[in-house]
């Protein structure tokens, strides 16, 4: 199975202030493998792709590549090299066309002159390899964010890589997607490029990687190949710590309906949806990228206007003047798609993100009452467990896992009647997640319901009472996760509408 | 193919809509020549300056920096080229110091913005005042440049005037090396995405503070020109903030939406010449010029601003 080491890292230690992001790690790569690396959020995975990729020198070891010493060398010369790293995050330049996206780092050139028609030619050879079509010179921006990553691994493929480095390829896309991305993968290895592939969902690496290794707080703990490492032992690898409960078992009668949508619409996002949910109750929405999960919750929330259809929220219609501002007050929480852009506030501390939305209870004749507001913060903080715990910590500045829990945390000061989650555990280590699952546990304990839209059908079937399939926009089928299987859900999902009905 | 139709229109209105306002102005004032062969020569003799530093402002947008330094700038150069040129009676010892000042402050700022973080729209403020400052201090009235052959620099002609055809070569060598060299496809890049340059391996620095250099040098040119059009300095700049930044917005309405381009630049120069030239004929005062620039100014970002709307939604849902 394993060729000869490709890529060797010795000893490498790497600080960041007094945080050890890696304390002396060892590691072999070796051609024509596919390797996984795992590890909870902040166990030291980026730091080190970020090392491979060079854009970290390492203040003590080695990276020996192909009997070369390449420790230290800038982004470019690596890549120049033959190791490519796809980031988590997608640097796509959008007003460019998807010919220039590709060509980004290396356009062709005759004496600085670019030669567009050798970079088609090159390009047209990349995208047939992985097996998708684009028109070159649409623009980028247009894309969806699924089609981008394809372009970003197009621009990773294009020079013909030895080693691929993949982070997070498919918290993106979906599952149709991910198994191009996966032939593509197997292609790779046909053709001798070996792919180190970084992801928290542990059902994919089963299914793709033929080694693991697991890190743990700066530390490779193990390396195993897949077949030897049953599931279980990996997680406990991981945290260090044995799981119990995945999933918190929380059986409860459902209360009075507390959300009633019906009929709604929007352009060809929306098709016609109705459901209700009720107090107690975790109600899943799930689909394919684009089925319109976002839009839905949008919708409730105020952000997006319907074109047609109704909302009541405990009877009451919410529309017309819908708006965020009016959710709020109808006691819904939203916790959206996208982190970063819409859930934090990036360059500010923890404590100013659990309190932005909850100035009333800090605050007296409208001045911030700064004691009152250390006090919340730290109360929310600790029945969080954010790690650090500090609420004067910048927010950006923590672990993906972190930043959900002050993304949630800030909606836990109020009672809240109604909770908008839109893909909550994405990017989120599995330690965090079990810590999400008890805390999602905990809200509709409490009454409040719980609307769930995830592309993570094991989530969806774990945590919720009901589960609604959504296809192209429309509700295919409401089902009762506890008498129907993965397949039937994922069959629903892809539109194959004889199971659906 | 109405997709395509479409895009060429949006491409091309502004030109389009500079033209068809042209030919309405010409058809309301009928009694002004304003399209007479000489008037058009007119036109683009008192373009050539304006469009010159709107596109060295454009090197530096399109390495995403702003800049406000110009203004002050190009009134500081034209005094230095003046005087200058009234010690030595020597065109070349004239330009080459004033070329010297203009990249060097401009690479003084690059400094401070691209090592030093600070930013650029500050630094480039602060720079304008201190230029005017530097400008007064020296030169209360008017200075004259002496040398009737320096002063006839700008009336030398090879079917137009050698200072049109000095701006038309520098616009075709930008055109070429923004769209067909490497080195301005990175410098696009970093302007667009600074995290995809720095993926990309761009040495982001060094593409800024080039794009300072370039424009630094183009200003330099410029305010030559523009003292030996003019002959009589005094504050120059003042007048030229206005048309020079709505050319540069003007400009980065055609094609990509809020691009800036060499190409629109050109179009936003010439219409702004027009404009200029048909207020003159028509004798607006100079306080009503500027409230009509400061209109066309808030115009031309609000047409960026209205066609990114549509864009954003298309992409966003």
């Amino acid at each position: 199975m394993a060729g000869e080491v490709v890529a060797r890292i010795r000893g490498v230690k790497k600080y960041f202030g007094a945080t050890k992001a890696l304390d002396g790690v060892d590691l072999d790569i070796c051609a024509n493998e596919v390797h996984a690396i795992v590890g909870a959020n902040g166990a030291g995975k980026s730091t080190l792709m970020k090392t491979l990729a060079g854009e970290h020198v390492p203040d003590e070891g080695s990276f020996v590549y192909l009997d070369e010493d390449i420790t230290g060398l800038v982004p470019l010369e690596i890549q120049k090299k033959g190791i490519q790293v796809v980031h988590q995050v997608l640097n796509i330049v959008e007003s460019m066309s998807i010919l220039e996206n590709i060509l980004l780092a290396c356009p062709p050139t005759h004496g600085g002159v670019l030669n567009w028609k050798e970079g088609r030619a090159k390009v047209k050879e990349t995208l047939d390899f992985i097996g998708i079509d684009f028109d070159l010179g649409k623009t980028a921006g247009l894309l969806s964010v699924s089609e981008q990553q394809f372009v970003i691994l197009a621009r990773a493929l294009v020079n013909q890589p030895k080693v691929l480095v993949l982070d997070e390829p498919t918290s993106r896309i979906g599952w149709e997607e991910t198994e191009k991305l996966f032939n593509v993968i197997r292609k790779l290895k046909a053709h001798g490029t070996t792919t180190v592939y970084i992801s928290h969902r542990i059902e994919e690496i089963y299914q793709i990687c033929d080694k693991i290794s697991v890190f743990r707080d700066g530390k490779r703990i193990d390396t195993r190949a897949t077949r030897d490492l049953p599931k279980d032992e990996l997680v406990t690898m991981m945290l260090g710590k044995k799981i119990d409960a995945f999933f918190p078992k929380t059986q409860l009668e459902a209360g009075s309906e507390i959300l009633k949508v019906t009929d709604l619409k929007y352009h060809d996002r929306i098709n016609r949806v109705s459901f209700s949910v009720r107090h107690g109750e975790i109600v899943s929405i799930v689909g394919a990228v684009g089925a319109g999960k976002t839009e839905i919750i949008n919708a409730i929330f105020g952000i997006l206007k319907p074109e047609a259809g109704e909302i009541l929220v405990n009877g009451q219609p919410v529309f017309p003047n819908h708006s965020p501002t009016k959710a709020i007050q109808h006691r819904i929480a939203l916790v959206p798609e996208d982190r970063a852009a819409q859930g934090m506030i990036g360059n500010y501390p923890v404590k100013n993100n659990l309190t932005a939305i909850n100035m009333k209870n800090i605050s007296r004749n409208s001045l911030i009452d700064a004691k009152k507001e250390n006090i919340l913060a730290q109360e929310l903080n600790d029945q969080l467990s954010v790690t650090p715990n500090d609420i004067n910590y910048l927010i950006h500045m923590l672990s993906g896992g972190n930043q959900q829990k002050v993304v949630i945390g800030k909606w836990l000061a109020d009672a809240y009647n109604l909770y908008l989650l839109d893909e909550v555990t994405a990017g989120v280590d599995i330690g965090a997640k079990t810590e999400i699952y008890g805390l999602l546990g905990e809200l509709s304990k409490g009454g409040a319901g719980v609307i769930l839209a995830t592309s993570d059908i094991e989530e969806a079937i774990g945590l919720s009472d009901r589960i609604i399939i959504l296809y192209n926009g429309r509700v295919v089928k409401e089902v009762d996760p506890k008498n129907t299987s993965k397949a039937e859900i994922l069959s629903c999902i892809m539109g194959d509408e004889k199971i659906a009905q | 193919m109405r997709n395509n139709m479409d895009k060429y229109i949006r491409a091309y209105a502004m030109p389009l809509g500079l033209v068809i306002l042209a030919i309405l102005l010409q058809l309301v004032f009928i009694k002004v020549p304003l399209f007479s062969g000489l008037n058009i020569k007119n036109i683009l003799l008192e373009t050539v300056s304006i469009s010159l530093t709107a596109l060295g402002l454009s090197y530096i947008m399109m390495s995403g920096e702003g800049d406000l330094s110009f203004a002050g700038m190009f009134s500081l150069l034209t005094v230095v080229f003046a005087t200058v040129s009234n010690i030595t009676n020597n065109f070349f010892l004239a330009f080459l110091s004033v070329a010297v000042l203009a990249v060097s402050v401009n690479l003084l700022i690059a400094l401070l913005v691209t090592q030093l973080k600070f930013s650029s729209f500050i630094v480039s403020i602060a720079v304008m005042f201190m230029a005017f400052g530097v400008e007064k201090v020296f030169h209360q009235q008017t200075t004259l440049i002496q040398s009737p052959a320096i002063r006839s620099f700008s009336t030398i002609e090879f079917g137009l005037p050698l200072v049109v055809w000095l701006m038309g070569i520098a616009y075709l060598v930008s055109f070429f090396v923004i769209t067909q060299t490497k080195f301005g496809f990175s410098l696009r890049i970093v302007g667009e995405n600074k995290n995809a340059a720095i993926e990309a391996g761009i040495n982001v620095n060094r593409m800024k503070i080039t794009a300072y250099l370039v424009a630094g040098l183009l200003i330099a040119l410029a305010a030559s020109i523009e003292s030996t059009r003019v002959g009589a300095i005094y504050q120059q700049g003042q007048f030229y903030m206005l048309p020079i930044f709505a050319a540069c917005y003007l400009g980065s309405s055609m094609f990509v939406p809020g691009r800036i381009n060499v190409i629109g630049t050109l179009f936003g120069a010439l219409f702004m010449g027009v404009i200029q030239k048909f207020m003159n004929m028509i004798n607006v005062q100079s306080d009503i010029v500027s409230i009509a620039q400061g209109v066309i100014l808030i115009v031309s970002v609000g047409l960026v601003a209205f066609r990114n709307r549509s864009k954003i939604a298309q992409i966003k849902l």
